[in-house]
């Protein structure tokens, strides 16, 4: 039986869900292996200094405990090896309070835990750099060009010039991605083969992290994580929980499974940094920009340098003739920041499009009026033409659906009872790209049955890629839907990108068509026959009589998409209402209008917008993690203190996709949606809010006492 | 800016790869499992798919299908005998006093569906029913469940039909990653009881009147679905599933709109 | 978890026997808050009593109050319908606190003596005085914006994060206690919990090995008239900021006597509110008198460096919360 119906597009059911509900889907740590023991890891208490002694004697006399490993003892591993943050256990330094200074691995994880409290730590303390008020008026400039200063024309003589003009400091906190699955993996020797069951939002990348720590051959390497339980960028690095495991399981010859703790998710795989964002925009007096100047503080760790890059929307979201963007930063004893979703531009938003709500108030235009203004029409940044940009449309058909024009262009002007209620627009963007990516296609027959199986190393941590690679290879093999099987998360298959930097949709999905059209061209070449009207590869497979084909394709980046200026773009408006006694802040409503190129499937699009918004919500109102400025330590340290948005926080929330039909940014017209979801959001409702009330908060998260 | 990871593209497959990969064993060796997730997966007018993914997952993994594992006889510190069932089937457990219900889900019983999220009651992804009630397994120490019987995910679809909640939860993408899912579904459930029991919440206008069976607003599921965290973002498609099925009627849950000049298709075949 | 024996209580005297004969011996119930410290490591015991089947879980009505049985679970309290009928500022605070699976397994003893959340009491590698005595009070000179404004001393400026238990102590409920003699006796609810003063490691009045048997709140004719309001920086499960339970009568616009009014998240215990209560005594029930009430309450705040918007946020609770009585739970 052969198919030529569409299902590229279609909002397909998530083809993982009958696991999800029934709780088959096997996570990292539900691997049932025989043998297994449990690891713990040890913490460090004090921000800076060294270890001058561990003493792990009771520790390895309590029961079940079968290793202690500390830098004492652990094996030479290559801390170049492509692991993030360090703490590998190579000396007695540290960097940061919670950093990983051991293991203890036991029978059960309860003996493990027990036993690590035995473990007495002597430390000499150095003066640590935690407090970043402390250090935050003296920054040092980037050592990556990156992050160097980005100038056209001259922002500081348009300010001067400028009738009107906003000057302000606004600022996002640390926060924390805290995927609801705890990194963890379980680790197997056999040999010199190791097999790590490790949540991986890069497959090879974790295989590549673990071979460069460990000094083995890739091959020898064997990663498996077909279901991720989230992972939001902490889970695109490696960190060396991951490689310890699998030191631990090598010294004690059994299988060994190590989760971190929900706390130590907080001190062990990265974070958002705190930035802090001097914004400068000055305008004519009809509402054209004449400058933009973005200028980021932030921190990174003492050794490693990461800075997100939040003036990346300032650069091409408007027209400017003059625009300064800067970073500048404080090494810290903080551990290394990572990408989190919507890295750079989801803060860098708030930023800008606050300072553009303030300023369209300054003017008293609209604030879509506004934006509509300045929408330009080639990157203002490296002049090249955009592949596509429908920003204009996002506003226009969100203003219509959200009932833009009920918005009261005073604020503090709409009431009902106890609450004040405002309006919010922000927008954001983020670059597409697709990467390369390898894939097997590989076909089967009985009778008039074909069914296809589709391999590659990909990954999903919820975002649908079983499901659009299903659907993408039906539909191009002429193969019906369930007759497709997508094998992914297994880093022995074709290599592929990863699931980060919203590149995985474009570039897993581009693999699998091209290798679908390659099998049936090859089984065209193949045939002596004519075709005036091109056959599917299944009916390929039925014509010619055969009963196994197969392909792998390499596939790459269109080459001319760097002529082109690549982003998703979208706008957000929120309703917030305000509780003028308690200010508690409650958006009972929001939509979310989105031009991202082809959606392959929009059930599972519509999903991870959502997603992004209530991200973005948390940002707003929710989300915070403080750095105890004595001891270093996060007093955000649980759920109980670090507040991601529960049920309640969130309301209804409309998804409106742009139909976009861009050729230039891959084969498919996909660009990804993963990360621009969020971006806008927390700008939307912290203007939102000051429409509600008058209040402009600068200073994430807008929380009760903000608003008295 | 080191603006994205590094992707690594080097890697080839070695003879020794090659070979595993060759070695794996064909669909058809899937055994019960699949037959029971094709009947569950047509019971649901689902296509084949989740079930290939099953088979896949076991391939891979090469695993055995294992209901429960093999238990290692460990010396226990202060062990206690428990006995309690799970999912309708009497168990008999010897204990260390400190395991949890859920590591003794997961670890001693190999029902791995519930999750450890937090392990300490702040995230809901290892909720379970215990005599008719959600608690927190995480919460809860094993040897207080004598005598009790625990539903687990792995126990809340009948034989081979799933839970309406379940379906609600496929029908209105209730979930990305899954992880929150098990607990989110086992909350949801037990949520059903207490609304019929009139049980009410920090939002029910008024807590003085007291029906037996209470019609939920968007506002009571959500507050009382609050202790289930979900970091993807899936609440309102909960919400929608919850309704469904507390409502009996059609929930407005997974609705979307393209608009904007609609330009012709690109053939993504060539 | 540090290794502990398990054993289970046959009934409550033998129960209070062999936790009062043990320092290192303690109560388990709900387990929620138990086992949540123990695996942080800040709560050691050898072993623990299992008291959970012990007959303490009846609800009854008795001389126009009720009785509550120390063991019931905070889901059956909060739904009785003596409670939701006669008491609904119980149910209510109750509903505010945790989520539905733990208020499913807390019990209502257990609930009364949970344990500050104050993260230096939680850290173990940070100093607490209530952990740890004379280690001192990270949070005096720390990040202290979730921590008492009312009552704290230079030894711990911690708060007692129960809900139920600020209903409980604006009913002017009575808590009964057994010890090892095997007598009971009677605790005003004012005096359960205590002010950290010297000795913060002391969160209430009881023995060790005492054991909570009943809760009894008196005949009242605050139904008509009382509200919690917990204001949180999470819509839900999450601790107040600030919380407040008002329990009042009113004839013709008119406050019947004094009302009762209890604050959460500002101090080391429920904070009766006794200046506002005095101040509103027989007088008309006016926006402009619940305003000068909550003023009176709040000018003997003292606010630490991160915490001084509680002031404010406490005067609008206390003034909303008022209204929210008068106007029978309607925003």
């Amino acid at each position: 039986m052969t198919s030529t119906k569409k299902f590229i597009g279609e909002g397909f059911d998530r083809i993982d869900g009958l696991l999800k509900v029934t709780g088959a889907a096997r996570y990292s740590t539900d691997y049932p292996v025989k043998d297994l023991v449990h690891g713990v890891l040890l913490k460090s208490e004090i921000a800076s200094g060294k270890i001058v002694d561990i003493d792990t004697t009771a520790a390895e006399k309590s029961p079940g405990v079968l290793a202690v490993i500390t830098h004492k003892n652990c094996p030479k591993l290559n801390e170049r090896g492509g692991v993030r943050g360090g703490a590998m256990l190579q000396n007695p330094n540290i960097d940061h309070h919670g950093q990983t200074i051991g293991v203890v691995v036991a029978e059960t994880f309860e003996q493990a835990r027990a036993a690590s409290r035995l473990i007495k730590v002597s430390y000499e303390k150095a003066e640590a750099k935690t407090d970043f008020e402390k250090y935050a008026a003296n920054p040092i400039p980037s050592r990556n060009p990156g992050s160097a200063d980005s100038v056209r024309g001259d922002v500081n003589a348009a300010m001067a010039a400028a009738e009107f003009k906003v000057e302000a400091v606004y600022e996002t906190p640390i926060e924390h991605h805290q995927p609801m699955e705890p990194h963890a993996t379980i680790a197997v020797w056999e040999g010199e083969k190791l097999t790590l069951y490790n949540p991986s939002q890069i497959v090879n990348g974790a295989q590549s992290a673990a071979a460069g720590a460990l000094g083995l051959k890739p091959a020898d390497v064997r990663v498996i994580t077909p279901h991720i339980g989230g992972g939001f960028g902490s889970k695109g690095g490696i960190w060396s929980n991951m490689i310890l495991t699998a030191v631990a399981a090598k010294i004690v010859k059994r299988p060994v499974k190590l989760a971190l703790t929900r706390q130590q998710m907080f001190n062990t795989v990265g974070l958002r940094q705190l930035n802090r964002q001097t914004m400068r925009l000055a305008a004519t007096k009809d509402g054209k920009l004449t400058a933009v100047s973005h200028e980021t503080v932030t921190h990174t760790a003492i050794r490693d340098e990461f800075i997100e890059g939040c003036g990346d929307c300032s650069k091409i979201m408007y027209d400017s003739p003059n625009s300064f963007i800067s970073y500048r930063h404080v090494p810290m004893n903080v551990i290394l920041p990572t990408f989190t979703r919507g890295p750079g531009k989801a803060p860098g938003s708030f930023a800008l499009e606050s300072a553009i709500d303030e300023l369209a108030h300054q003017l008293k235009i609209d604030p879509v009026e506004f934006r509509l203004r300045n929408e330009p029409a080639k990157d203002p940044s490296n002049g090249k033409p955009w592949s596509s940009r429908k920003v204009a449309e996002c506003l226009r058909e969100g203003a219509r659906i959200f009932g833009w024009n009920r918005r009261k262009m005073e604020p503090g002007q709409n009431r009902q009872g106890n609450y004040l209620i405002g309006y919010g627009v922000g927008c954001g963007t983020y670059p597409a790209r697709q990467r390369d990516t390898s894939a097997n296609v590989k076909l089967t027959r009985s009778g008039n049955d074909v069914r296809a199986v589709i391999e590659l190393a990909a990954s999903d941590l919820g975002t649908g890629t079983h499901t659009i690679l299903a659907q993408t290879a039906g539909e191009v093999l002429g193969v019906p839907f369930p007759n497709v099987t997508v094998t992914i998360g297994d880093s022995s298959l074709p290599p592929a990108a990863g699931s980060v930097g919203s590149v995985g949709a474009a570039s897993f999905a581009n693999a699998v068509n091209d290798g679908c059209v390659k099998i049936t061209d090859e089984l065209i070449a193949k045939s002596a026959k004519q075709f005036f009207v091109r056959p599917t590869a299944a009916e390929m497979m039925i014509s010619e009589n055969l009963t196994e084909f197969e392909t792998r394709v390499d596939a790459k980046a269109p080459a001319n998409a760097n002529d082109y200026s690549v982003h998703s773009f979208n706008a957000n408006f929120a309703e917030v209402w305000v509780n003028e006694s308690t200010g508690m802040v409650k958006v009972p409503r929001f939509v979310a209008v989105t031009a991202a190129g082809r959606i392959l499937n929009p059930k599972t699009s519509r999903s991870q917008i959502i997603g992004g918004v209530i991200w973005g919500i948390g940002m707003a109102l929710t989300e915070e993690s403080i750095v105890e400025p004595r001891y270093g330590n996060f007093i955000t340290r649980t759920f109980a203190d670090y507040h991601i948005p529960a049920h309640l926080d969130i309301g209804d929330i409309e998804t409106i996709f742009i139909n976009e039909d861009d050729k230039i940014v891959n084969k498919m017209g996909v660009k990804g949606i993963g990360e621009v979801g969020i971006v806008g959001v927390a700008g939307a409702v912290a203007n939102a809010v000051f429409n509600a009330t008058g209040k402009r908060v600068r200073h994430l998260p807008i929380t009760p006492d903000k608003l008295l | 800016m080191a603006e994205e990871f590094d992707d690594p593209f080097e890697f080839e497959l070695s003879d020794d790869e090659k070979a595993l990969l060759e070695d794996l064993p064909g669909l058809s060796e899937i055994g019960e499992s699949r037959r029971k997730f094709i009947a569950q997966a047509s019971a649901m007018g689902l296509g084949a798919v989740a079930i290939n993914l099953v088979a896949q997952e076991q391939l891979f993994a090469g695993l055995k299908e294992i209901d429960e594992l093999e238990l290692v006889p460990i010396a226990e510190e202060n062990a206690v005998a428990v006995k309690f069932k799970v999912n309708g089937i009497e168990k008999s457990l010897t204990l260390d006093s400190r395991m949890t219900l859920l590591d003794a889900l997961r670890e001693k019983l190999g029902l791995t569906g519930s999750k450890k999220g937090c392990d300490h009651g702040q995230c809901g992804a290892c909720t379970v029913i215990v005599d008719g009630r959600r608690v927190l397994s995480c919460l809860t120490l094993s040897a207080q469940c004598e005598g009790k019987s625990v539903t687990t995910i792995e126990g809340i679809a009948t034989g081979e039909k799933l839970h309406p909640i379940q379906a609600a939860f496929l029908k209105h993408d209730g979930f990305q990653c899954g992880f929150c899912t098990p607990g989110q579904i086992c909350s949801a459930v037990a949520l059903m009881d207490e609304a019929k029991n009139g049980e009410a919440s920090y939002v029910t206008a008024d807590i003085r009147s007291r029906g037996r069976s209470m019609q939920l607003s968007d506002e009571e599921i959500r507050e009382r679905m609050s202790g289930n965290l979900c970091r993807c973002g899936a609440y309102p498609n909960i919400v929608a599933a919850v309704k469904e099925v507390h409502t009996g009627k059609p929930a407005n849950g997974v609705a979307w709109q393209f608009v904007g000049e609609k330009k012709e298709e690109i053939d993504a075949s060539f | 978890m540090r290794p502990f024996k398990l054993v289970r209580a046959a009934d409550p005297a033998s129960a209070v026997r062999t936790v009062s004969a043990s320092p290192t011996t303690d109560f388990l119930a709900g387990g929620t808050n138990l086992l949540d410290l123990m695996k942080e490591d800040v709560l050691r015991p050898a072993q623990l009593v299992d008291i959970s089947r012990l007959k303490l879980s009846q609800i009854k009505a008795a001389n126009g109050g009720v009785v509550i049985g120390a063991m019931a679970s905070n889901t059956d309290t909060a739904n009785h319908p003596v409670i939701r009928q006669s008491f609904p500022l119980l149910s209510q605070a109750i509903l505010a606190g945790a989520s539905g699976q733990i208020r499913n397994m807390a019990t209502n003893g257990g609930n009364l003596l949970q344990r500050t959340r104050c993260p230096y009491f939680y850290d173990t590698s940070m100093p607490c005085n209530k952990r740890s005595p004379n280690s001192g009070c990270g949070a005096l000179e720390g990040i202290n914006r979730n921590h008492a404004i009312f009552g704290w001393s230079e030894k711990c400026v911690a708060v007692f994060p129960s809900d139920m238990a600020i209903a409980l102590s604006a009913l002017d409920a009575v808590v009964k206690v057994i010890g090892a003699d095997g007598k009971s006796r009677p605790i005003p609810f004012a005096d359960l919990h205590r002010l950290p003063g010297n000795e913060p490691e002391k969160d209430n009045s009881l023995k060790h090995g005492e054991l909570i048997t009943e809760i009894e709140i008196p005949k009242n004719n605050f139904a008509d008239r009382s509200y919690y309001l917990k204001i949180r920086d999470r819509a839900s499960y999450a601790f107040a900021l600030v919380s407040v339970a008002v329990a009042m009568e009113t004839k013709g616009g008119v406050i019947n006597g004094q009302p009762r009014i209890a604050m959460g998240g500002v101090a080391h215990k429920p904070w009766r509110a006794y200046e506002a209560e005095k101040f509103l005594a027989g007088k008309v029930a006016s926006d402009e008198h619940f305003k000068l009430a909550a003023e009176a309450e709040m000018k003997a705040a003292k606010p630490l460096e991160h915490n001084k918007f509680k002031v404010e946020l406490g005067k609008r609770a206390i003034v909303r919360a008022l209204q929210m009585a008068m106007s029978g739970g309607k925003a």
